[in-house]
């Protein structure tokens, strides 16, 4: 999947610009998508993707394909940005203190269905349907997991269960989407 | 805590990759990882695995301006980073020379060279230390050189050192000239007195860098000359030697 990008990488350890911006072409949109749907906000997500490249730019030669793939690479910067943005973002008082209804409505698939609507893309529907397979509990922890960066306990709060039913959910759901998403 | 506990290490890992670990706890394991390769391994092996969630959105287009921003700053970086590099690479800085000489990597051709330059053990050194691209001049007839300067014609940037400028005029400025084959001066810029400088290069500096065989630094009001010639005393030159 990822040979190229291992390749572009060693050429921006070097100092070649022309792969870094081949590289952003490559990635760029995909990196995007999956910001947008993390921080729900455009803007955030470019300054995000922004400092991402700049990271990549930086640590190139940090790269080790022994390790991982590049994309992993790459996408795990982006991620672990998006993730410390929403720590920072959302305190857990501000959880406690939220309308949990509608924290409840957003997180019951509605605003997150059409959000993820973006048209007829496989991958897109594969998801959303791997998504409805693993269940609605656990889907709704995976979302707060995975894609928003919430804790265990914070999740329990928010779906008004105990933290072991909220990791047995999100250690099966995330075991069986992938499986899902990967067939 | 004991990280390489495998089934610990397991677990640490997978809750920072999806996301679960408080805020604090995320930032000392990111520690961890940065110091020690088994913790890194296990977590972009756990980030390998959920990778395709990753993946499983539809792509959306950033604005043009994310590149534009990125590019100016990795630019201003990236050039620091070099610099320094450059400055603490020991085969640059033991570059004695009496005179003047700028080589280039893959082609040479002297016109003249001055009785007192020692090329051909300079060239044999400074052709095992720079990298493929630059072009590299000292500048100055002690030892150490003035200045040290690196050319990046591709990606249009001239870097600068200031090696040994101990008596440097406070009221003036030391201007970098490139001697076009016609002997047309074509300002590189001001050079500076202390420190480091990245000096951007537009196409008319990189076409007379390349129809050079000379390069030169004159005594300047303090900004530079306010003429497109040198108006002070031309105190070093230098002579382009392509390989």
């Amino acid at each position: 999947m990822s040979g190229e990008e291992s390749i572009l990488l060693k050429q921006i350890a070097k100092g070649s610009e022309k792969s870094f911006e081949k590289l952003y072409q490559q990635q760029a949109s995909k990196l995007m998508a999956l910001l947008v749907l993390m921080l729900r906000d455009k803007h955030l997500a470019e300054d995000v993707l922004q400092e991402t490249m700049v990271s990549v730019w930086h640590h190139s030669d940090s790269f080790d394909e022994s390790k991982s793939c590049a994309t992993t690479w790459i996408f795990s910067i982006a991620r672990h940005k998006a993730l410390d943005r929403l720590r920072q973002k959302h305190r857990f008082d501000d959880v406690l203190t939220s309308d949990h209804r509608l924290i409840s409505e957003t997180l019951n698939n509605e605003a997150e269905q059409v959000r993820m609507e973006y048209g007829s893309g496989l991958m897109t529907s594969r998801l959303k349907k791997c998504l409805e397979h693993i269940g609605q509990d656990a889907a709704a922890c995976i979302r707060l997991s995975y894609y928003r960066g919430f804790t265990h306990k914070e999740i329990a709060l928010i779906r008004d269960k105990s933290v072991n039913t909220v990791k047995s959910w999100i250690r099966r759901g995330l075991t069986k989407l992938r499986e899902c998403v990967q067939q | 805590m004991n990280y390489f506990d495998r089934q610990l290490l397991a677990q640490l890992s997978q809750r920072y990759v999806t996301g679960v670990m408080p805020y604090l706890a995320r930032r000392r394991f990111r520690d961890v990882i940065r110091e020690h390769d088994a913790v890194e391994e296990a977590v972009l092996a756990w980030e390998d695995y959920f990778l395709p969630l990753a993946l499983a959105h539809k792509p959306i287009q950033p604005s043009d301006l994310v590149w534009q921003r990125i590019k100016r700053e990795v630019s201003t970086a990236s050039r620091s980073q070099q610099l320094s590099r450059l400055v603490s690479r020991p085969a640059v800085t033991a570059l004695l020379l009496s005179g003047l000489i700028i080589t280039s990597m893959g082609w040479w051709y002297t016109e003249q060279q001055p009785p007192e330059l020692v090329t051909r053990t300079v060239v044999d050194v400074v052709e095992k230390s720079i990298p493929e691209e630059a072009i590299v001049s000292v500048m100055g007839q002690a030892e150490p050189p003035v200045w040290v300067v690196k050319i990046y014609p591709k990606s249009r940037h001239l870097l600068v050192a200031v090696s040994n400028l101990p008596d440097a005029e406070s009221n003036n400025d030391y201007e970098l000239w490139a001697l076009k084959n016609d002997k047309t001066p074509v300002s590189l810029g001001v050079l500076p007195k202390t420190g480091k400088a990245d000096l951007a290069l537009d196409d008319a500096m990189l076409e007379s860098i390349m129809q050079s065989s000379t390069l030169a630094v004159s005594l300047e009001p303090l900004g530079g000359s306010p003429e497109n010639v040198p108006t002070g005393p031309v105190l070093y030159t230098a002579q382009l030697l392509f390989n």
